[in-house]
């Protein structure tokens, strides 16, 4: 009779254990599927209940800082909850993270009376907002740990007063391994697409980059290539004049081609000048030493060069500056700003125009503008002034050439020289511009 | 020294009422220790004096042996270390059934799975409550025999 009840047991106990393999196959198998996060936590609970029976269950993950637990993912609470937290070492879920053991508690509404009552304190609402059965009276919560980190909880309620027997717990705890590192599968899975989003991003960022770059390197060819080919032509070509006027004893021809000669040198000399800077600026190799320099001194520099070729325009240029006033930039890089500048009005303006330039002091900063009365321009073109772009390039009232480098490199100094720049201009009325430059 | 403390608390000896004593912990017994709350612990100290006092846990760690949690001992716990045969009462909940358990005190443990769980169990309900309870120790006992001194029904 006894062997008949042992082999009877023992036919049950294999009974379980074949069961218990086959939800242990059954599981691994789907949890091998690759999927979100969020798919993966809400499929391991449906499992859960499917299998095994947890009717009620929900899935906490740490936060990055280990400080609270938050609910991922839930079935059959009324409230879904998700989002809802739980500070690290309160309550069952908080405590099982913290200490990172199972927990089991049956009685769970008894056993919170008498708790509350050998305190002395009333009862009252829980003080967290997890989801949970009103009548929760059996709780199992498991940690889910991969290589000792807690990787989740795992959580389990029902109203039965001792739903959960150590056997349930035992099982729970040897699907936890898997679970658990089934879920963080998941979460590298996620946050490797994340990178990858990031990266992406980061490379098209570049490629951007690189394509303005090569577009610059492409106008600096066609500069090169086409722009300074025609002034150095127009040397050339008075050269060979200089040789045939020479020959025909032409004195006064002569003497007029050393004024088209002085031109042309100017303009290659000008443009030579710009494109060394920016490809300085460019390859960042650029060390600027600013000093302390009078403004005044500055404004006799640059007008002096362009003095003989307003005359020549019958352009009239002003300038007012105050005595004693500075400003803080690099002498070079200065220079380069306001010859770029004036030289533009120079262009811009038609014969009979006037061109102003004035100083002074504006609170801690020293604020220069350069006014003219020309041609000013469209607003699209005000839009891409600072832009390297092909044929952005507009000729000067008297079909003065450029290379549309020199407002490029202006902005660059003043970014350089931590000063700003404000221009203003309207078609047939002029240009106005407004530097601020650091004086300390 | 009084060594029948079971005695004061008014509960018939099984050896009169018929129900068979056990030398180990059946599993509807563990049952019941699972989800015991509260249980009643009669201790007898020097001068015959016994002592009733009520524990939250009583922890089974094997058919042989289960810990009973030290909170706020005094006298039991003074009692227990002059006489470390005491006897528990303990309710099970669903049949209402009350099992009647001799014990006998072994060790004090401070650390250890056991002392853990049991200070875990404390934690997960007090911690919500903000009540700050802790676990000063878990007493390992002996089972000398258990018994069931009312079988209890289904309702």
């Amino acid at each position: 009779m006894e062997l008949l009840d042992d082999s009877l047991n023992l036919a049950k106990e294999l009974e379980q254990e074949k069961r218990k393999n086959d939800i242990i196959r059954r599981i691994s198998f789907e949890l091998g599927h690759l999927s979100s996060l969020k798919e993966k936590l809400d499929n391991i609970l449906l499992m859960l209940e499917e299998r095994f029976g947890l009717k009620h269950s929900m899935l906490l993950l740490p936060d990055a800082d280990q400080q609270s637990l938050k609910v991922f993912a839930s079935r059959g609470f009324e409230a879904q909850g998700l989002g809802a937290e739980v500070k690290m070492g309160e309550g069952v879920i908080g405590v099982v993270a913290l200490r990172k053991r199972k927990l089991r508690l049956a009685n769970i509404s008894r056993q919170r009376q008498y708790v509350q009552s050998s305190a002395g304190i009333e009862a009252e609402a829980m003080g967290y907002a997890l989801p949970g059965l009103s009548q929760a009276q059996s709780q199992v919560a498991i940690p889910l740990l991969a290589n000792d980190e807690l990787v989740a909880v795992l959580s389990a309620e029902s109203e039965d007063v001792n739903f959960f027997d150590r056997e349930d717990e035992e099982f729970l705890m040897t699907l936890s391994q898997l679970l658990a590192i089934s879920i963080q599968n998941a979460i590298i899975l996620e946050q490797l697409e994340q990178k990858v989003k990031e990266r992406t991003a980061a490379l098209e960022a570049k490629k951007l980059e690189l394509e303005q770059l090569n577009a610059s390197k492409d106008r600096l060819f066609s500069i090169i290539g086409h722009d300074l080919r025609s002034p150095a032509a127009s040397l050339q070509n008075a050269t060979e004049l200089i040789l045939y006027y020479q020959e025909k004893g032409d004195t006064q021809q002569l003497s007029q081609l050393g004024c088209r000669i002085s031109r042309a040198a100017h303009t290659i000399n000008t443009m030579l000048d710009n494109l060394l800077n920016w490809s300085i600026t460019q390859t960042g190799d650029l060390r600027l030493q600013a000093e302390l320099l009078p403004v005044a001194t500055l404004f006799e520099e640059v007008l002096d060069i362009y003095q003989e070729m307003a005359v020549s325009k019958n352009i009239q240029i002003s300038s007012c500056c105050p005595p004693g006033l500075y400003l803080l930039a690099d002498p070079n890089a200065a220079l380069i700003i306001l010859r770029n500048l004036l030289s533009n009005s120079v262009k811009f303006t038609p014969a009979g125009g006037k061109i102003s330039l004035k100083a002074q002091a504006q609170g801690s900063q020293t604020q220069i503008d350069i006014c003219d009365n020309g041609i000013g321009m469209e607003p699209e073109k005000l839009h891409q002034l600072f832009q390297l772009k092909e044929r952005k390039s507009s000729r000067g009232t008297a079909k003065e050439k450029g290379i549309g480098l020199g407002m490029v490199l202006v902005r660059e100094f003043m970014r350089l020289s931590q000063g700003s720049i404000d221009v203003k201009s309207l078609p047939q009325q002029g240009t106005s511009i407004r530097l601020l430059f650091p004086t300390s | 020294m009084n060594k029948h403390p079971e005695r004061a608390l008014g509960i018939e000896s099984a050896k009169h009422s018929g129900m068979a004593k056990l030398n180990k912990i059946t599993p509807e017994l563990r049952k019941a220790l699972d989800s015991v709350i509260p249980l009643m612990v009669c201790t007898c100290g020097e001068g015959d004096n016994p002592n009733i006092s009520i524990m939250s846990q009583l922890y089974y760690i094997n058919e042989q042996q289960v810990a009973l949690s030290y909170q706020f001992m005094n006298k039991t716990w003074r009692n227990l270390l002059v006489n470390p045969v005491f006897t528990a009462l303990v309710l099970e909940p669903e049949k209402m059934s009350i099992w009647r358990l001799r014990l006998e005190y072994l060790e004090e443990k401070t650390e250890g799975p056991i002392f853990e769980e049991m200070e875990m169990q404390i934690l997960a309900l007090s911690t919500p409550e903000h009540i700050s309870f802790s676990l000063h120790s878990a007493l390992i006992c002996k089972v000398i025999f258990v018994e069931e001194v009312f079988e209890g029904s289904n309702l």
